[in-house]
């Protein structure tokens, strides 16, 4: 009982800082960099606890005899908590700039990021209907009261509620479709919905069909598919950047892990069926997606509208794995890491700009940027370099695999389709690019303050570089190749 | 490659779908740009008035206090707890000590957010810290 204790500890410690710091928050002695602290605190505990747990490849479920299957242990969940609480260091270290030029962040802000990171932990290893929907929610509704913390602002308050009014609506999709499937199969357990799949005939399985499509209607919203895009540019632009930079990258990669435990163990037989779906939904958001980046003159809003594009190309790898392929799942896996890590980069800067200017940040702001502050002119171009997909960048890398998926799969259209957008969001990246570099600026300035933020950002593109080329140069030091041999032992362990 | 499939059973509905979208999307753009030609363009203070059934328009006069709202989910955050308890009262030999133990767990939790509802003021009426 006490290891499997064990087992669950990095959630408690991230549960327990939680309401250790909602208890804080009325105390009005602590200051904003005190909750900060504090809340790092218990995500680095909760993150170094996790790490050996990485060497395990057995599954354990834990306390069987009461939860029965719900609550699984394995290599691919323990991945992705490790994803989350390294995010969510990262969001709250880059920001602490940001955290002291506004006046709206209190100690509640800070627990309310613990809760979402608590939810989608427990989003990644649940391994039955129900308890992956109150996990969601869990995650969903600190995201959205996050997503509306500058009460007195107009932008941030639409922004909230679209996302909870949309948001909602389509929770009640994935639990419609859990009643839709505990109809046919009579249980909500993944193994029990996996073993029925394979035992029923056409006309039984039908429900269950219905079911999954409501399910994935869910996870389309929240990553934001083009059927379901409306609130993205929105919401993005309206929430507070660091709470933009958590949704845009932690937030998304727990909806892949779901995403991923559904259609590679539960739905595996019958995935096929939802193959054209999601190869007409991928090719709108991959075209709808690049509209929207196209047309905006706000950086947020710009970034907002390319992470409708990286959401499609993550797609083209979920219906390569409906179609077969291997490679598929590892090489969302990559992608989920270099765009979470060229999105942070991206998000961070912006944020440090933010933090020390009331600009609105469009792209004639950054005209001769280059010459204000080189080193972050610098690291930005690393970043939409890495985003745009440009070779020796970790993001070349997470479009190689997930193209080599798709052709692999027969799906050579949907593969040249994203090599096209990937030439169109050459324009709206390289267009920020020209502006930091190709123009004089109007105001110089010759300081270059060092502080936590920079060293932090400056490591991230350190990070991007040596993905993109870093494989096998110096021993020891995992690069691009280890970390997809990690992803495919992770995808292993669930099957 | 395949070609287009016209012979599929369902191939008449796809026209259909489209024709019908496309008559909705030209009846809109006709219907509008029809009302841009024709329609007077006079602003008189009595038709930009918001129709209200005869009776002038006023301000609502009682307006509801957010205090409310805040006391209904206390409310309901212990009146569940207390639903939660009666099954878990009535197998209570069966689920044993672990039960026990997972019911302070449970009332632990909700008791820390009664703590900070309480510390917040929220029990106060129009003292919202």
């Amino acid at each position: 009982m006490l290891e499997q204790l064990l087992l669950i500890l990095p959630m408690a410690i991230t549960v327990i800082g939680a309401f250790f710091l909602m208890l804080l928050s009325w105390n009005k002695r602590f200051t904003l960099k005190d909750y900060n602290l504090v809340a790092v605190f218990f995500l680095m505990l909760s993150f170094i606890v996790e790490f050996p747990q990485l060497s395990n490849t057995e599954i354990i479920y834990i306390f069987p005899e009461v939860f029965g299957t719900m609550y699984i242990i394995d290599n691919f969940s323990t991945l992705f908590d490790l994803m989350f609480t390294a995010g969510a260091i990262l969001t709250l270290l880059i920001n602490t700039d940001y955290f002291k030029s506004r006046n709206y962040f209190n100690g509640e802000y800070f627990a309310l990021v613990l809760f979402s990171v608590f939810g989608m932990m427990t989003l990644a290893h649940s391994n039955e209907l129900v308890t992956a929907f109150i996990a969601l929610e869990i995650a969903s509704l600190s995201v959205y009261a996050l997503a509306g913390y500058h009460k007195n602002n107009r932008l941030s308050t639409e922004a909230m509620l679209k996302y909870m009014i949309l948001g909602s609506m389509t929770g009640a999709f994935f639990i419609l479709g859990t009643a839709l499937i505990y109809g046919a199969v009579g249980s909500t357990t993944l193994g029990d919905i996996a073993l029925f799949i394979k035992s029923a005939s056409d006309s039984e399985s039908l429900l269950v069909i219905t079911g999954g499509t409501f399910i994935l209607v869910t996870i389309l919203f929240k990553i934001g598919a083009v059927p379901f895009h409306s609130w993205v540019v929105d919401v993005y632009h309206g929430a507070p950047f660091p709470v933009t930079m958590f949704m845009a990258s932690t937030f998304k990669i727990a909806l892949f892990a779901i995403a991923l435990r559904l259609y590679l163990v539960d739905f595996a037989p019958i995935n096929v069926i939802w193959s054209e779906l999601l190869q007409v939904i991928t090719v709108l958001t991959l075209i709808g997606g690049s509209w929207l980046a196209i047309s905006q003159d706000n950086l947020k809003r710009m970034l907002a509208g390319s992470s409708i594009v990286h959401s499609g190309y993550m797609l083209i790898a979920i219906s390569s794995i409906g179609l077969g392929s291997q490679e598929a799942a590892p090489a969302i896996m990559f992608y989920l890491m270099s765009y979470f890590l060229s999105s942070v980069g991206a998000f961070g800067i912006l944020s440090f700009i933010a933090s020390r200017s009331n600009k609105a940040l469009t792209f004639k702001d950054f005209k001769g940027f280059s010459q204000r502050r080189p080193y972050l002119a610098a690291m930005m171009a690393i970043f939409m370099l890495s985003l745009s997909g440009f070779p020796s960048t970790i993001g070349f890398l997470g479009k190689f695999y997930i193209f080599t998926s798709a052709i692999e799969s027969g799906q050579i259209l949907l593969a040249g389709l994203g090599i096209l957008t990937a030439f169109i969001s050459v324009y709206y990246y390289f267009k920020l690019i020209a502006m930091m570099y190709f123009y004089p600026t109007d105001e110089p300035q010759k300081k270059f303050p060092m502080d936590l933020s920079g060293v932090l950002i400056g490591l991230m593109a350190v990070l991007v570089i040596w993905g993109g080329i870093g494989t096998g140069l110096i021993p020891f030091i995992p690069g691009a190749d280890g970390f997809i041999d990690i992803a495919k032992q992770a995808v292993l362990s669930l099957q | 490659m395949e070609h287009v499939n016209t012979m599929n059973p369902y191939f008449g509905v796809f026209v259909l779908f489209v024709l019908t979208f496309g008559a909705f999307y030209a009846t809109t753009v006709i219907a509008r740009l029809a009302s841009r030609a024709l329609a007077a363009k006079d602003t008189e203070k009595l038709k930009l008035t918001v129709y209200e059934c005869g009776p002038e328009v006023t301000k609502q006069p009682n307006r509801i206090s957010s205090q409310f709202y805040l006391f209904a989910l206390l409310f309901l955050l212990f009146d569940v707890e207390i639903v939660f308890m009666f099954p878990w009262a009535i197998d209570f030999k069966l689920l044993g000590w672990f039960g026990f133990a997972e019911m302070l767990l449970f009332i632990l939790l909700l008791a820390i957010g009664f703590v900070y509802a309480w510390k917040k003021g929220a029990l106060e009426w129009h003292s919202i810290k």
